[in-house]
């Protein structure tokens, strides 16, 4: 009987799904879509699991429990506040570095032809393969994660903040040099406001491949966090459930950081660049 | 005025660019004598080097050969009183419209800024969109806040390089008669390029035309008429057809 009740669920779904898709009002085929389509999906996992009778593998059911569990436990705070932490510090100080770096390579000629080599030899080299020079540098610590988000966002950030200056149009290096405006002057009425929305931009996508990054890192080489927390609920018991109901906290505050920095978006100073695009 | 001060003088200018070590000579052995508060337009086809010689003038760029002077002095560079307006807005799009006009004032005093400021902007018909930003104007208003930014420092020339270029056509007859309005107020001396036959007739006091590449000067012709110039008059279809012909063009289609 284990089949008939997702089996039931997911045809009323369809049926639902068909009649929402013809409804004229978008405020309920934009909530009434994915939301069928989502407890289809929850409905289509329960039935896989009980068609291949998984003994390991968690049903929705038992990841729901888990996360009651992990809740219970309290750990999941302190591992969520790990992983957010080293995020949080390796990403503002390979902003506070990137940004000025990256505009100092976009505009001067001669600091692009010294340290861009650099800097694209070293991009293309995974954060993780870092990670044993991380924890001989700074030990299994907090240090090490920091270290490693810098890495990942480091990158992205200055690559992206150069190529938004040296795209910066022509009339408006022109328009710039007609009125006078130069030295820090220039960065900070004209170099700097009409690179931001690709820096923003840039910061967006840094700060999602730091969320990648840092379970990565800390499955491999921390004893803390949520990659810790997965790595951990494997090895010490096979509790699969805690497995992917970690997955989905992690999910949850990837989608939640993009949020908040596509705020940023929203400024009057930059919504120009992403008007026309 | 002082009709005969010369404001501008160009003499024996060529400009050559090189790519891919050939050379292409765009502007030859230009001589030119701008009066001060005359309204000059450059009239030619697209790649004659009207927009380069404007870029020289402007300061933007130098002449290969030959000099281009401003009240005597060699134009070596950009001068802050002597502005620009571009075809596809110079003015910043992160910078507000009251932003972007006090740019070339941003070191007077804060009360005489907002007293030039607020000046212009109501000359050029944009009260009450001191706060917005250009993305939240139209093509015309873009336009009339990069006239107001170039006016707000007071500007003794200013160079229009197809500044309606991107307007529809209702728009563009507008921003003429307003321009005209304007340079009769203020009487800054303008170089004004383009490749609209009827523009030139309706703007300028003299029409400057250029031949294809590399652009001379084929011939220069005075528009005496009074503003508001009667389009449908047989002497504006006179110098039309003039110019036309300086062109080398065909008059019918």
């Amino acid at each position: 009987m284990g089949w008939f009740l997702p089996s039931a669920v997911i045809l009323v779904c369809a049926v639902l799904l068909a009649v929402a898709a013809r409804a004229s009002s978008a405020t309920l085929r934009n909530a009434a879509m994915p939301t069928l389509v989502s407890v289809i999906g929850l409905a289509g996992w329960d039935l896989a699991c009980t068609i291949t009778g998984t003994q390991i593998f968690p049903t929705p059911l038992d990841t729901a429990l888990a996360f009651g569990e992990l809740f219970e436990s309290q750990r999941l705070w302190g591992d969520v506040t790990a992983s957010l932490f080293r995020v949080t510090w390796g990403f503002l100080l390979a902003a506070a570095v990137g940004i000025p770096l990256g505009l100092v390579l976009g505009w001067s000629t001669r600091g692009f032809e010294a340290l861009n080599p650099i800097v694209q030899g070293l991009r293309p080299i995974s954060p993780i393969a870092w990670i044993p020079i991380a924890i001989l540098w700074f030990g299994i610590g907090d240090g090490a994660g920091v270290f490693l988000i810098f890495l990942s966002t480091f990158f992205p950030v200055t690559v992206g903040t150069t190529a938004a200056v040296r795209n910066i149009s022509q009339v408006h290096r022109r328009s710039a040099e007609n009125f006078g405006v130069k030295g820090f002057e220039l960065m900070r009425r004209v170099v700097l406001p009409a690179a931001l929305p690709q820096i923003i931009t840039s910061l967006r996508i840094a700060l999602g491949v730091a969320w990648l990054v840092i379970v990565a890192a800390e499955m491999v080489g921390m004893e803390s966090g949520l990659g810790y927390l997965i790595n951990d609920a494997r090895n010490a018991g096979v509790r699969y459930d805690l497995v992917v109901a970690t997955m989905i906290v992690i999910g949850v505050i990837g989608v939640i950081l993009d949020l908040l920095i596509r705020r940023l978006e929203h400024f009057d100073e930059v919504r120009w660049g992403y008007a026309r695009r | 005025m002082n009709e005969s001060t010369t404001k501008v003088a160009f003499r024996g200018v060529s400009k050559e660019f090189t790519k891919k070590q050939e050379s292409l000579r765009v502007l030859e052995d230009i001589d030119l004598d701008v009066r001060e508060g005359e309204f000059v337009c450059l009239l030619g086809p697209s790649g004659c080097g009207k927009s380069t010689l404007l870029n020289i003038v402007g300061g933007f760029e130098r002449p290969t050969t030959g000099s281009v002077t401003i009240d005597g002095q060699e134009v070596r560079g950009t001068h802050p009183q002597r502005v620009f307006v571009f075809q596809e807005y110079g003015i910043f799009p992160w910078a507000s419209v009251w932003d972007n006009v006090v740019l070339g004032i941003r070191h007077l005093p804060k009360a005489e800024q907002a007293q030039v400021a607020q000046g212009v902007i109501d000359l050029v018909g944009l009260s009450g969109f001191e706060t917005s930003y250009p993305m939240e104007l139209s093509g015309g208003m873009k336009q009339r806040v990069e006239v107001a930014r170039a006016l707000a420092v007071t500007p003794d020339v200013i160079y229009m390089d197809e500044p309606f270029g991107a307007l529809d056509s209702l728009t563009r007859l507008t921003m003429r008669s307003e321009l005209i309005r304007i340079w009769e107020t203020r009487q800054p001396t303008i170089l004004f390029v383009t490749h609209d036959v009827d523009e030139a007739v309706q703007l300028a006091e003299r029409v400057v035309v250029f031949s294809a590449r590399p652009g001379r000067i084929a011939g220069i012709v005075d528009v005496p008429m009074e503003h508001p110039r009667e389009l449908a008059s047989p002497e504006y279809a006179a110098i039309k057809r003039e110019l036309y012909g300086l062109l080398g063009v065909t008059r019918a289609v």
